[in-house]
């Protein structure tokens, strides 16, 4: 009997110990996405995901020179006036900081999950002040349009920081979203260059390397794929 | 989950080994399978309606269940294509660190790996594989697989090969610093050796989107400076006569079915209008699709589209439209096959039998056996 007993507790131990553990600390994905309305063909979608996309790789000496090439934000196409909403609750820490870039008008929330995140290429300069204190969910812009006319590129260009503004991670490790759904539109082009001597590193949305602003180039590969059709000049 | 029973009737008591036995065992069945291993057959599947409602009817039973079937392992690999057969998966790989990079092939039947003679080399191929295109000191280089020969273009962009082989394509952009919607894009036309060069067209905020058969090909973009939306058209090469298809400000996404006869596109952020599209290439009217997702042609008459699906549900269904009449019909379920598409990569096969897929589960190519498929 006692014997039976002991078999009991020690398979319910087992089955506790295989359960998840429950997570009482930050979760891991802390923030929520920047809108406060679903995804819609009226709405706002996916546009260009964070990393060594196609599109970084194409202009990794230009624009994206200072992110080592990456493109070190989730941008959101979202018609011009489009709300955004705080990730998470936070401070705000500067408005229109052109030395941030995302230009015409950002803003940087502190969060106090320990992150920093960057609203950029809004409509018009955030009626927000620095210090003023922001809540999960809480409208902080307007999106805009990276060349200002809300014909060209309308959409958000969303980054995630460190504290200290030096490092962007990738938001998709630290926005709670499905993902793969949001993924499903504007797929026809979307994917990471390939270097051919490595064509699996850094090719799926989660797996793609943070951004030392200042540092090296990370994507500047030997046998890039594709590869850039260079203008003759 | 795994299926694990216990029996406590005997009364052996078999000392601590048995104890310890015993817990792995309850520990590991309560493990969920992390992968779908081998195949997975949903038990029911409606068939064709005129509304966006599963019909509850049983399918013709000629007509195949869903079935997936894991095709590579290791995570690997992204941006699947198709062989011209439907017969192979093709794959950008390098799968050890002494292989070479090239274009694998995995047959979809066998699952046997290969690299093809003809996929050493990775480019811009064309439809029948007798010629690669690739960019070589700010030309392109177009060459004969079969014979060697090389011909070099002086063009700036990527190239796209007419569906005979016979002609490519491309888009100049001059000025790629002003805003998208301003740039002014030149589309050209070349034989494959690069003879009778010419510009076919100018557009601004757009350029070439692709071939249709029968010297044909799609355009995009404003005419001029002073029109605000952005024009969808079909150039007929040969006639030099076009057909406008719709105008709106930001058209996305065009796809044509294999033979040319119908296009899909996107319209967004256009109120009422912004949705799913699809016209005939001849500019008869345009149909919206009551759903939103990804789309690719499963041949000449039938979309699939993959909707966004709702917060919380797992996996993702495929429908199918009925281009003609725009009837729909769901040809997978959620809840029997659990179709988990990573970041939209999916290609339908030419023959409309299959898609492969890359899973979000194990990251690795899968291929899913649609129902109702002409093979």
């Amino acid at each position: 009997m006692l014997i039976k007993w002991m078999v009991a507790g020690l398979m319910i131990l087992a089955w506790v110990a295989s359960q998840p553990v429950a997570v009482t600390a930050i979760p891991a994905k802390p923030f929520i996405l920047p809108f406060a309305d679903p995804p819609g063909p009226a709405t706002w979608y996916l546009g260009q995901l964070y990393g060594n996309t196609t599109g970084a790789y194409a202009q990794r000496d230009t624009i994206y020179r200072a992110g080592q090439g990456l493109h070190f934000g989730l941008d959101f196409a979202a018609p011009c006036g489009t709300p955004l909403v705080a990730l998470g609750n936070g401070t705000v820490a500067k408005v229109d900081a052109p030395e941030h870039g995302s230009l015409p008008h950002n803003l940087m929330l502190r969060l106090d999950a320990g992150y920093a995140a960057l609203y950029g290429h809004l409509l018009e300069r955030s009626k927000l002040s620095v210090g003023e204190r922001v809540t999960r969910g809480q409208v902080v812009g307007l999106s805009g349009d990276s060349f200002g006319t809300c014909r060209s590129a309308p959409h958000l260009h969303l980054e995630i920081r460190s504290a200290d503004y030096l490092v962007a991670y990738n938001p998709v490790t630290l926005i709670e979203a499905d993902w793969d759904s949001l993924a499903l539109i504007g797929s026809f082009q979307r994917g990471f260059e390939r270097d051919l001597s490595n064509p699996r590193k850094w090719q799926y949305p989660d797996d793609q390397p943070k951004t030392q602003f200042g540092g090296a180039l990370l994507n500047n590969f030997e046998q890039p794929w594709p590869p850039k059709w260079e203008r003759r000049r | 989950m795994n299926t694990c029973t216990l029996d406590f009737k005997g009364q052996d008591l078999r000392g601590l080994a048995i104890v310890i036995l015993l817990a792995w065992l309850l520990a590991a069945c309560a493990q969920v399978d992390p992968v779908p291993i081998g195949t997975a057959t949903p038990t029911q599947m409606p068939t064709a309606t005129a509304t966006l409602e599963p019909s509850p009817t049983p399918p013709p039973t000629s007509t195949p269940p869903p079935e997936l079937r894991q095709l590579t392992g290791g995570g690997c690999c992204v941006q699947p294509s198709w062989s011209p057969d439907s017969r192979q998966v093709l794959f950008i790989d390098k799968p050890s660190e002494s292989a070479p990079a090239g274009i694998y092939a995995v047959d979809v039947i066998t699952g046997a790996i290969e690299l093809p003679q003809w996929s050493g080399r990775v480019g811009v191929y064309s439809r029948d594989r007798s010629l690669i295109a690739y960019p070589e000191n700010s030309t392109t280089v177009v060459e004969r697989l079969s014979t060697g020969d090389k011909w070099t273009l002086s063009n700036v962009g990527p190239v796209v090969f007419s569906p005979d082989s016979q002609r490519l394509a491309w888009t100049d952009e001059p000025d790629n610093t002003s805003p998208y919607d301003q740039r002014r894009s030149d589309v050209y036309v070349a034989n494959v050796n690069g003879t009778e060069a010419a510009r076919i067209a100018r557009v601004y905020g757009g350029g070439l989107v692709g071939w249709l058969p029968g010297g044909k090909i799609v355009l995009s973009g404003r005419p001029s400076l002073d029109v605000r939306e952005r024009t969808l058209t079909v150039l007929d090469l040969t006639t030099r006569a076009s057909v406008s298809l719709v105008t709106a400000e930001r058209i996305s996404g065009v796809s044509a079915s294999k033979d040319g006869t119908w296009i899909a596109y996107y319209i967004t952020f256009d109120q009422s209008r912004s949705g799913i599209w699809m016209q005939r290439a001849n500019g008869s009217p345009a149909r919206k699709i009551e759903m939103w997702g990804a789309y690719q042609w499963r041949d000449d008459a039938r979309l699939l589209v993959i909707p966004m699906r709702p917060p919380g549900d797992a996996a993702f269904e495929v429908w199918e439209i009925d281009a003609a009449s725009g009837a729909s019909r769901k040809l997978t379920d959620a809840a029997t096959t659990p179709l988990r598409i990573l970041n939209g990569d999916w290609r339908v096969s030419p023959d409309g039998r299959y898609i492969v897929y890359v899973s979000s589960v194990d990251r690795n190519l899968w291929r899913l056996t649609l129902p109702g498929g002409s093979g």
